[in-house]
């Protein structure tokens, strides 16, 4: 029988390790470096948004960054959601997602009716070896999300591989043990090219809010701009009137592509 | 208003059922009367019905107007097990009249004989010249050789402390509460056999009409013609008998005597692959459940194993000592038979229950089916063979929708239509049907990222009555638009129903600070409507 001490020890171990987690922070290095950031796997993540009529991008948001951790084995998404907030937020929309280079076949939604019931079904989507992202919208604070909750589920990412996005909005949420807490707001777009009044890529203004000094050391970066373009996610370009209106590709993000980036120069 | 059901007293009175209640008001001025609460007696009945799930799997109710049904149960090869058809039904109905009701039934050939004997000559027993041990029940199934049996049982609520009714007229003694009848059986129609079938026509012949199971109207119509038993009808003229009452009455009575065939729809599946436990003494832990199944589950992989099957259905019955079976169902994505999944999928689902779990006076049996049965071989897994994974998904959305209900756990399949919010039909993951080949989303197509419930009519300000909108105001915020393209033009679906609807013009705006939007104006400007409405359908990241 072990002693209590013998224990609290042992658990220490286990967290330090998984607070550290020196594979990550590697990827993670090199991934924001890069100029895009990418959440690496096997992190919980909190997305948060200034309010819900944001909505849109939080969830742009959190599937630009599942789409990277997408892998051959690991491939499916699942996004979780209260059933009572749904009228609110409106569901992932499959056409949608494949414009936006999702394929919808990857994605499960789930609509539950219990906050309970929500985090058992993140804590078991994440525990399973072929779901690549759990994402899950949380409109409304709640009192079971405290932070010995998210901690847990902070715990079973690493353990698991899998990266598990928890959309939240408004600032009067719980405190969360997210390894990442990123802030995201919409930016105004630059317009299509032969169409200046249109509505053109979608633009994000990302902020790391938490997570980036330990992982990447004092001073760099953590905030970007960020456009969605149908290569993927880019480094937001200044020139105005850039891209063509085109879906995004579908799976793994591709290597970027000369010859076409050639001519949307 | 007219009387259901009588208690001893009133009928004393000389009230009769089908008596409308402003006579009977009239005849007995102190008269209770009561609404049928149809609802709560079909759910007491249903209950009743399914824990006699034990005596035979196949168990029916026969609906019936005027009372509340009839509980009809298919016996064919399971008679051996009680000692004998006539043991059997004693059996059944005592066992029910020892809990206070007031029981009749009847065995016979077919469905039609077993209820009429039931309603007319409650404790017949016909057709049981064979000794029932010599048919195994696989062999009456085969074959086609056992007579069919059928224990009609005609139940009536009374109590105890009342002394019992008088005999041949079961009625309710519950001093007021006119529950009356409550339950018709029905049993599972099979072929008669030859020798049975003269015994079945005598015992039926010296019953009234009105035991076939025809309308008032008809065997009014027969006792006017001086028809008044069944016996009368035997080797009339068929044609003639059709002529005035319609084809029904042939279809009854040649049901009754086992000419046409009758089918029972079954209350709960029936499957050769289950495992059952009987306690010794009845259990009411919820844990003590759950270890239960999962030694059936073990024990029921074992027989799927054995003839190379997997299920995709499981069903977990719980007998309760008060005649409650609570029947839970859990569905797999694709066919298993792995007893752990098994086992995991009903704990699940029987965590979700302990609110509500409430075992009465304790189980005591517990009994676990497998259904939807397909061939599963044993699996080879190669050394180089890439694991997609596709296995744990399922075993993940099984889990989760055995927990969540599978009504939670939704996969989008595309529709083959142009309107937007019937493009998408969600679907459970758990019984997800092949895609519509010929529909599929085109990434071509701006979509939105979110698509609300539905769409949200928004006060929108816009240049022209026919323009791109320049501000709306959605849930009491404001919002300017800087960008805007559209429209796209989506008509109404006239081969659908709600043709009626307008044409819809779609635009996607963009306000000062970046937010995309999705709306729409409903009705063509000046062609359709004067005043078109606007809606907002989706949000764009």
């Amino acid at each position: 029988m072990k002693t209590r001490q013998a224990l609290i020890d042992e658990l220490k171990t286990v967290l330090r390790a998984a607070d550290t987690h020196p594979a990550l922070r590697e990827t993670f290095e090199g991934q924001i470096k890069a100029g895009t950031p990418q959440a690496p796997a096997g992190t919980l993540n909190e997305v948060w948004g200034d309010n819900l009529r944001s909505g849109g991008v939080s969830l742009g948001f959190a599937l630009m960054q599942a789409r990277g951790v997408i892998t051959g084995r690991r491939g499916a998404l699942v996004y979780l959601c209260l059933s009572g907030e749904v009228r609110e937020t409106g569901l992932p929309y499959g056409p949608g997602l494949s414009g936006f280079g999702i394929d919808p076949g990857l994605m499960v939604v789930g609509r539950i009716q219990k906050t309970g019931d929500l985090l058992w079904a993140i804590e078991e989507a994440a525990a399973c070896r072929a779901v690549a992202a759990v994402i899950a919208d949380i409109v409304r604070p709640h009192r079971e999300l405290d932070f010995t909750v998210s901690r847990r589920l902070a715990m079973r990412a690493v353990a698991s591989g899998a990266a598990i996005f928890m959309l939240r909005y408004g600032s009067d949420r719980e405190a969360s043990a997210a390894h990442l807490r990123w802030h995201v707001a919409p930016a105004p777009s630059a317009g299509l090219a032969f169409d200046a009044k249109a509505p053109g890529a979608a633009r994000f203004a990302v902020r790391l809010e938490k997570g980036g000094r330990r992982f990447l050391g004092d001073g760099a970066a953590d905030r970007w701009q960020v456009e969605w373009t149908h290569d993927g996610l880019a480094a937001q370009k200044d020139s105005a009137a850039g891209h063509r209106d085109e879906a995004a590709l579908s799976g793994i993000v591709p290597a970027a592509l000369g010859d076409r980036l050639s001519q949307t120069a | 208003m007219r009387l259901m059901a009588l208690d001893g007293l009133a009928e004393q009175a000389g009230l009769s059922e089908g008596q409308s209640l402003a006579d009977a008001r009239a005849m007995v001025p102190g008269l209770i009367a009561r609404e049928i609460d149809h609802s709560f007696l079909a759910g007491f009945f249903g209950a009743f019905a399914d824990w006699h799930a034990n005596a035979s799997p196949i168990v029916a109710i026969l609906e019936d107007e005027r009372a509340y049904g009839d509980l009809m149960l298919d016996i064919t090869g399971v008679t051996h097990l009680f000692g004998g058809e006539r043991t059997m039904l004693d059996k059944l109905t005592g066992r029910l009249e020892a809990l206070g009701f007031t029981v009749q039934g009847a065995v016979a050939p077919t469905i039609g004989a077993a209820w009429a004997l039931c309603h007319y000559a409650p404790g017949t027993v016909v057709g049981a010249q064979k000794s029932s041990d010599r048919f195994s029940p696989s062999s009456v199934a085969l074959t086609g050789f056992a007579p069919p049996i059928a224990p009609l049982t005609r139940l009536a609520e009374g109590r105890r402390d009342v002394p019992p009714p008088p005999q041949g007229h079961p009625r309710d003694q519950g001093g007021g509460r006119a529950l009356g009848r409550l339950l018709d059986l029905g049993a599972v129609p099979g072929p008669v056999q030859a020798g049975a079938e003269a015994g079945l026509a005598d015992s039926l012949a010296p019953l009234p009409v009105s035991a076939l199971r025809i309308t008032a109207l008809q065997s009014e119509g027969l006792r006017q013609m001086g028809l008044k038993t069944i016996g009368q009808l035997y080797g009339r003229e068929r044609g003639g008998l059709q002529a005035r009452f319609g084809v029904s009455l042939l279809n009854r009575l040649d049901q009754a005597l086992g000419a046409a065939a009758e089918r029972l729809a079954a209350r709960l599946p029936a499957t050769d692959y289950y495992a059952e436990r009987t306690f010794a003494e009845p259990i009411g832990l919820i844990d003590d459940v759950t270890m239960t199944v999962k030694d059936l589950a073990h024990r029921l992989a074992g027989q799927l194993e054995a003839d190379g099957l997997g299920a995709q259905d499981f069903h977990l019955m719980l007998f309760r000592l008060d005649h409650k079976l609570m029947h839970l169902q859990v569905r797999a994505g694709r066919a298993s038979r792995d007893a752990g999944h098994i086992a995991r999928l009903f704990a699940n689902r029987i965590e979700t229950l302990v609110a509500d779990f409430d075992a009465g006076f304790g189980i005591e049996m517990i009994r676990l089916m497998a259904t939807s049965l397909s061939g599963l071989e044993a699996v080879q897994t190669g050394v180089f063979a890439l694991d997609d994974g596709a296995a744990d998904l399922d075993r993940l959305y099984d889990r989760m929708a055995s927990r969540l209900g599978p009504e939670a756990i939704l996969r989008a399949k595309p529709v083959d239509s142009h309107i937007p919010e019937r493009a998408v039909a969600f679907e459970p993951v758990v019984a997800r049907t092949g895609d519509d080949a010929a529909a599929g989303f085109d990434p071509g197509r701006k979509r939105p990222l979110r698509l609300l419930p539905a769409p949200e009519e928004i006060v929108v300000v816009a240049e022209m009555p026919d323009g791109p909108p320049a501000r709306m105001d959605w849930r009491r915020l404001s919002y300017r638009f800087v960008r805007a393209s559209g429209p796209e033009r989506i008509g109404v679906e006239w081969w659908q129903p709600g043709e009626g609807a307008l044409s819809r013009d779609y635009y996607t705006a963009e306000d000062a600070e970046g937010r995309r939007f999705w709306l729409f104006r409903e009705g063509l400007y000046a062609t359709e409507t004067a005043t078109p409405r606007w809606f907002l359908h989706g949000v764009f990241a």
